[in-house]
């Protein structure tokens, strides 16, 4: 998998996130307008549907950056 | 002959709260996000004074009436709530005398949420197969609302009032392959922490319901697909060979994303929540009820109930007709 592909698919799944605005650094649980639990939501139904994995709540909630969050996933899936 | 669910019926409060109000209280809430996400465009909201025994009573009397049952052919009731009346007495009691049942009954509540219909199957059914009961009234009724708090917008707009009433007799179907699971380490992802015992109310957020949705939404991922699993294998049954699929209808994104998982097709995959939102212990019987009316469900066709959530609490079953 790789990080620009993620970052587009990571924009898509939150609605109303400007394409190719979001970057492997940002605090997205802070920095993010967008971010709440139904953000959350399918952000982790992008994970599963794209990836094969299924993130806990508390794997994605500890995760600070995208880039963190890209490396978890590359870290769980096979593919 | 086996046990089988003779008939559905059901109450919904006639306070209404549309997205439109939602909108209105909440500019800042994308109205289109609401609608395509969860799926919802009203839910009915129990007024100030509307309690779940007030539900239950009008739930049960709509059953008598349309199945033309009489008041003496139930022998217990099973009654589905986290929002009683009062601690004590039980709700069950309450509603058996208003009513009108007879007194050599028995009449119990338990404490689930979205997995309670199926738990009150297995229940029922128990009782039945045991000869301790023949008509079984098995009621769902829950008002969350009694514990959103009225800024909450993400409660508001996902959760509705309803009550619904199951008569469980012998008869031509059955109920059969049950699977539960339970894990009570996801206990304060779905909670009203204050109120009971152990915490008194105090004024903050914690006197009323905390979802986190992530966290739940991940549960069900995980856990849904190895309910599913369980209860085919159980039965030996394939996914193509179940005929159609009632899952606890939690909201439409969150329903969707199983269904694709699951590969079920989406005419086997039943969608009953736009206009009463996810009513807990009741989507599952108002959407059997509905799919039945509709003529989803014919002579001989097997169909899957799968609910979950709090708790953590999930369970499933298939009801052959």
């Amino acid at each position: 998998m790789e990080l620009n592909d993620f970052l587009r698919k990571f924009e898509y799944a939150i609605e109303d996130v400007e394409p190719n605005s979001v970057d492997a650094d940002l605090d997205f649980q802070n920095n993010l307008e967008q971010w709440d639990s139904l953000a959350a939501m399918t952000l982790l139904a992008m994970i599963d549907n794209e990836y094969d994995v299924v993130l806990t709540g508390e794997e994605l909630i500890s995760c600070k950056t995208v880039n963190e969050l890209f490396e978890l996933i590359k870290s769980k899936s096979n593919k | 002959m086996g046990i089988s669910i003779k008939a559905i019926s059901y109450y919904l409060p006639e306070n209404v709260l549309t997205n439109d109000d939602l909108s209105k209280q909440f500019p800042e809430w994308t109205i289109e996000r609401i609608t395509n996400k969860l799926g919802i465009s009203k839910r009915h909201i129990c007024s100030e004074n509307e309690t779940v025994s007030d539900m239950s009573v009008n739930a049960s009397l709509k059953l008598f009436e349309e199945y033309n049952v009489s008041k003496n052919e139930i022998d217990y009731i099973i009654l589905c709530t986290q929002s009683p009346d009062y601690y004590l007495p039980t709700t069950a009691c309450v509603v058996q005398h208003r009513l009108g049942l007879k007194q050599n009954i028995g009449a119990i509540d338990f404490n689930l949420g979205c997995s309670g219909y199926i738990y009150g199957l297995g229940l029922s059914k128990a009782l039945i197969q045991s000869n301790q009961a023949n008509n079984v009234l098995l009621i769902t009724s829950e008002a969350y609302s009694k514990h959103i708090k009225f800024d909450d917008k993400s409660n508001r707009s996902i959760f509705g009032d309803a009550a619904t009433a199951s008569l469980i007799s012998n008869g031509d179907g059955k109920i059969e392959d049950f699977d539960y699971g339970t894990d009570g380490g996801g206990s304060n992802n779905l909670i009203v922490k204050n109120g009971g015992l152990k915490f008194k109310k105090n004024n903050t957020e914690d006197d009323y319901l905390f979802m986190n949705g992530a966290k739940i939404f991940s549960f069900t991922l995980e856990k849904v697909p190895l309910v599913v699993k369980n209860i085919l294998d159980k039965s030996k049954l394939s996914i193509e060979d179940i005929d159609l699929f009632i899952f606890h209808q939690a909201n439409k994104f969150m329903l969707e994303n199983l269904r694709k998982k699951l590969k079920i097709s989406e005419n086997k995959f039943y969608y009953f929540i736009e206009n009463v939102g996810n009513t807990v212990s009741s989507t599952i019987p108002l959407a059997l009820n509905d799919a039945y009316k509709n003529n989803r469900i014919k002579k001989n066709d097997k169909v899957m109930l799968v609910g979950f959530g709090v708790g953590y609490s999930w369970g499933g079953c298939i009801i052959y007709y």
